[in-house]
């Protein structure tokens, strides 16, 4: 994944108060992050205020001068630990309908709408799947595989070593191939 | 192996397609970069760049060169926050957002950006902007009580919630006293402390309004279970409010004749509740039990203050301070003996009106 282009500028920018730059970062990370947490929380709705919270606390992180080594890294940790306040505040949270989910389907104009039916029916069973792993094993296969980091940022931003989730990355698959029962291609 | 792993890999690559409505995406853009607009604005209004360029470097080790590019093209935080910038749409997103309700779809955005607010600026502007927060719940409350779409039910019960979140705000303000008083100096305490008073007074007669008549029965038993709470969060921090005003005066954070005005009013306050308390017994026709048992804590609540504004007028506000918290519990305790009586009374005439109607229809209960 390219990153944002002179990022260490668009920092120096928000310092500043500069809040266009800060509107960049925005632009930039927005759907990945709501991606990011959709797949931890119940609802699209939540999902929606986690992800604005993280925008705003990271605004006020940065523009109170404090130092930040990676602007990707640190916009999932903070993500990451609002998920875990989301669930501290709301005891064990249980995985609700996934009628609401925000797929936008309607992009893609080459399907039919057969197509388009059995596309939604497809992902509704892998994000069935994906919601039933470990919170670790998700979290490697949405930053690897949906919001494609490499393995070594990946690990940056969970706090383990690449070797580490290169052995998650494995065990997470192997649970979601027996989860939905995938058969060995030829 | 490698041809499963595609398969899969496949499959987990479909909920790319997951994304936020475009909608939602850049209203939330239009929000958040007015919020910070305006609290830019606010915070830095009067920040020099010396003190710009001294927090930036004292806070974080920054090196000289750092300093002199600051320096040489940074430029003053209130012209670089300016607002000439702020679209349209993200000022009337701002004001839609502002003026929410709840219920309705940016209010979420609201209290997301209030709570961030709240956690990150200082300990002793933390208590100003928690009862800010408070001040918006009561106006929210307000328009709510006014609203001409919802039925009386739904209306007890958003205020209900605004109440609890009100209470929240309260008990964040005495907490932020609690842990931050010991650490700032005497005089900004004060500060605090005299306000949080002031807005405790306020908050008792805005929390003293009516319930909704048309509401049912157990939706106004619990909005006024949590009015109640609300009234005594509110009182618990005046009363921490006004331990360290008497405490900050010996530290010079607060004048003799101030803290005099404060605790002349708090007892003049007490005075008045006494009275009313003694007529509401009075009128309300209560029972011979219930009279003589308000009666003696009124009696003694009357003797208490009596003691205090002997202390008060020797100047010994410690002890003025203990009298006049002992006679607010002892008038506490008789108005929970009233309502309890009228709870039991109103519980009596409920089932005597329903045996007699019963009985009119000629049926045995």
């Amino acid at each position: 994944m390219t990153p944002l282009v002179n990022e260490k500028i668009i920092v120096y920018k928000i310092r500043q108060g500069d809040t266009d730059a800060f509107g960049q970062i925005y632009d930039f990370y927005h759907e990945k992050l709501y991606r990011f947490v959709y797949l931890k929380l119940p609802t699209a709705q939540d999902a929606q205020d986690i992800t604005a919270e993280t925008f705003l606390k990271a605004w006020h992180y940065i523009h109170d001068q404090k130092h930040i080594a990676n602007v990707q890294a640190f916009l999932y940790q903070i993500a990451r630990n609002l998920v875990v306040d989301f669930y501290r505040r709301r005891g064990t949270a249980i995985v609700e309908s996934i009628d609401d989910q925000e797929i936008v389907i309607a992009d893609r104009i080459d399907l039919t709408l057969e197509e388009k039916m059995t596309l939604k029916s497809d992902m509704a069973r892998v994000e069935n799947a994906l919601r039933m792993l470990k919170d670790m094993y998700r979290e490697v296969i949405v930053l690897h595989y949906l919001n494609e980091l490499s393995l070594k940022e990946v690990a940056r931003i969970l706090g383990v070593s690449t070797g580490n989730v290169r052995v998650i990355r494995h065990r997470a698959l192997k649970a979601l191939k027996r989860m939905l029962g995938e058969e060995k291609e030829s | 192996m490698k041809g499963m792993k595609r398969t899969i890999v496949g499959n987990i690559k479909l909920l790319k397609l997951i994304k936020p409505q475009p909608g939602w995406s850049s209203a939330t853009r239009d929000i958040l970069l007015s919020q910070i607009k305006s609290q830019c604005t606010e915070i830095h209004a009067n920040t020099s760049l010396f003190q710009g360029a001294r927090v930036y470097l004292s806070g974080y080790g920054d090196t000289v060169i750092r300093f002199t590019l600051n320096l040489l093209f940074g430029r003053p935080q209130n012209a670089v926050c300016s607002l000439l910038g702020v679209s349209l749409i993200a000022f009337f997103a701002s004001i839609i957002a502002n003026s929410s309700l709840p219920g309705e779809p940016l209010y979420s955005i609201k209290i997301t950006a209030e709570t961030i607010r709240s956690s990150l600026v200082t300990p002793d502007q933390r208590a100003h902007l928690e009862m800010e927060r408070a001040d918006r719940r009561l106006e929210e409350m307000r328009r709510l009580f006014a609203h001409a779409t919802l039925s009386e039910d739904e209306k007890t019960e958003k205020i209900g919630n605004l109440v609890d979140d009100f209470s929240g705000n309260l008990a964040n303000v005495k907490k932020t006293l609690d842990s931050q008083a010991p650490l700032i100096e005497p005089a900004k305490v004060s500060k605090v402390a005299a306000l949080v008073n002031q807005k405790t007074e306020e908050y008792d007669a805005a929390l003293s309004v009516g319930t909704f008549s048309g509401a049912s029965p157990a939706k106004k038993q619990l909005l006024d279970e949590k009015l109640e709470t609300a009234k005594n969060t509110s009182d618990a921090a005046s009363r921490k409010a006004l331990a360290l005003l008497v405490e900050k005066k010996s530290a010079g954070g607060i004048s003799e004749e101030e803290l005099l005005g404060y605790l002349e009013q708090k007892f003049k306050h007490a005075e008045e509740e006494l009275l009313l308390l003694q007529r509401r017994v009075s009128a309300a026709g209560a029972s011979q039990m219930l009279e003589t048992g308000v009666r003696e804590k009124s009696d003694r609540a009357k003797k208490m203050l009596d003691e205090g504004k002997e202390s008060l007028a020797k100047k010994d506000f410690k002890i003025a301070l203990e009298k006049l918290n002992l006679s607010k519990d002892m008038l506490f305790t008789a108005l929970q003996d009233i309502n309890k009586e009228n709870s039991l009374r109103d519980a009596d005439q409920k089932d005597r009106t329903n045996q007699e109607a019963q009985e009119e229809k000629g049926t045995t209960p």
